[in-house]
């Protein structure tokens, strides 16, 4: 049992929780923030997770940081860094590493009308190729919030703020989606430059996915081979933009509609 | 997998499918003395688009190979020397041999670096 006079019970990519903390308003933040995480009593099989520090901002980015790592690595799913989005059941994944823009890009991207699966992971079924959401706390700088025209305000945590869905007037896909697109991101250096997108290539797309993914060592060869499948699938794309609305409206009217082969 | 290296890579161009030159080894056909390959036991190979990745579990790594390097992997079966695979290509791509042989023998080496070949079976 992890410390704590309250107690929260969730469950990410399979992996179950039990957080205790001392403090309501951690508590309560936890609760709203991991909403589409949260079980009505924990699995036997919980790791606890006991959350202290010297503020709420303290409390938070470290219970974020922890629960992330923990569940992306071992998830039972392939997990790819990486921002996902879906609209009509297709997804639309946008692989990157940190600091490229996949949470800025993800946020506008539902601020145009897509469903918010992932500002962090594709998580694909090695069943079926088939994307499970993984709609964790969307993580924006300050530069991110104007970028996107955020309304509310977000939970300060180190630098960033957090923010549901729901906060940037968007809900979270619910149950599995199809992988129809596959959108390479290239930053342009002048944010007032038009978008571009253009095709790609799917063996560079593979190559891609499998050095971004966070867990393919547990399965390595079922990661190449899903990661393959997936990718023969889908469209592939490279999008070039240096503003993040203007981005999110074009890939709003280019791929809304599902893949295009 | 440590990591999913883009080599190697060679970069004459490909013109469509280098599978239609390849003819299988008939009754008589002697081997040949230095085949290259066949592929060790175990590899996952997939291909998309023409171009393969492959996994070896013996190393814990996976190779991207280009549509080109792709063609060399699919002719490194063990039926083929390098002069043969050279031949190969030259026909197919248009070009002159000696042009593609110093790629196709740096492709080749860098596929038995990563350990692809079964150098027993070649033996």
């Amino acid at each position: 049992m992890p410390a704590g006079s309250h107690q929260i019970a969730l469950n990410l990519l399979g992996s179950a929780f039990l957080v205790g903390t001392d403090d309501p308003v951690t508590a309560a933040e936890i609760s709203r923030l991991w909403h589409p995480f949260l079980q009505t009593e924990a699995a036997e099989s919980a790791q606890a997770v006991t959350v202290d520090g010297a503020t709420t901002s303290d409390r938070l980015g470290q219970f974020a940081t922890t629960l992330n790592a923990t569940a992306l690595d071992a998830a039972p799913t392939l997990a790819i860094h990486a921002g996902v989005v879906a609209r009509h059941g297709v997804a639309i994944a946008m692989p990157a590493s940190s600091g490229v823009g996949k949470s800025t890009l993800t946020a506008a991207c539902i601020r145009r009308g897509f469903d918010y699966l992932s500002d962090e992971a594709l998580c694909l079924s090695y069943q079926d190729g088939s994307v499970v959401g993984y709609p964790r706390p969307i993580a924006l700088s300050a530069w991110s919030v104007t970028a996107v025209h955020a309304c509310a305000v977000g939970v300060p945590v180190g630098d960033e703020s957090l923010f549901t869905a729901d906060d940037l007037g968007a809900r979270n896909h619910l149950g599995a989606a199809r992988l129809g697109h596959v959108v390479m991101l290239d930053r342009a250096g002048d944010p007032r430059s038009a978008p571009s997108l253009t095709r790609a290539s799917r063996p560079d797309a593979v190559t891609l996915l499998l050095r971004l993914s966070f867990n393919h060592y547990r399965r390595p060869a079922d990661a190449v081979r899903l990661a393959a499948d997936v990718v023969r699938a889908a469209d592939v794309w490279r999008l070039r933009y240096g503003d993040p609305l203007d981005a999110a409206d074009l890939l709003c009217s280019k791929l809304a509609d599902g893949p295009q082969t | 997998m440590s990591q999913c290296s883009p080599s190697p890579r060679a970069t004459f161009r490909p013109r469509g499918t280098v599978a239609a030159l390849v003819t299988a080894p008939g009754a008589g056909r002697a081997m040949p003395a230095e085949p290259v390959g066949p592929p060790v036991a175990g590899l996952t190979a997939t291909e998309v688009d023409g171009c393969f990745h492959i996994f070896n579990p013996a190393t814990q790594r996976a190779v991207a190979l280009n549509a080109t390097a792709s063609d060399i992997w699919r002719l490194s079966t063990g039926e083929h020397d390098v002069a043969e695979i050279v031949a190969i290509l030259a026909r197919f791509y248009q070009v002159d041999g000696d042009t593609i042989e110093g790629e196709v023998r740096q492709v080749i080496d860098e596929l038995a670096g990563q350990g692809l070949f079964d150098v027993a079976a070649a033996n």
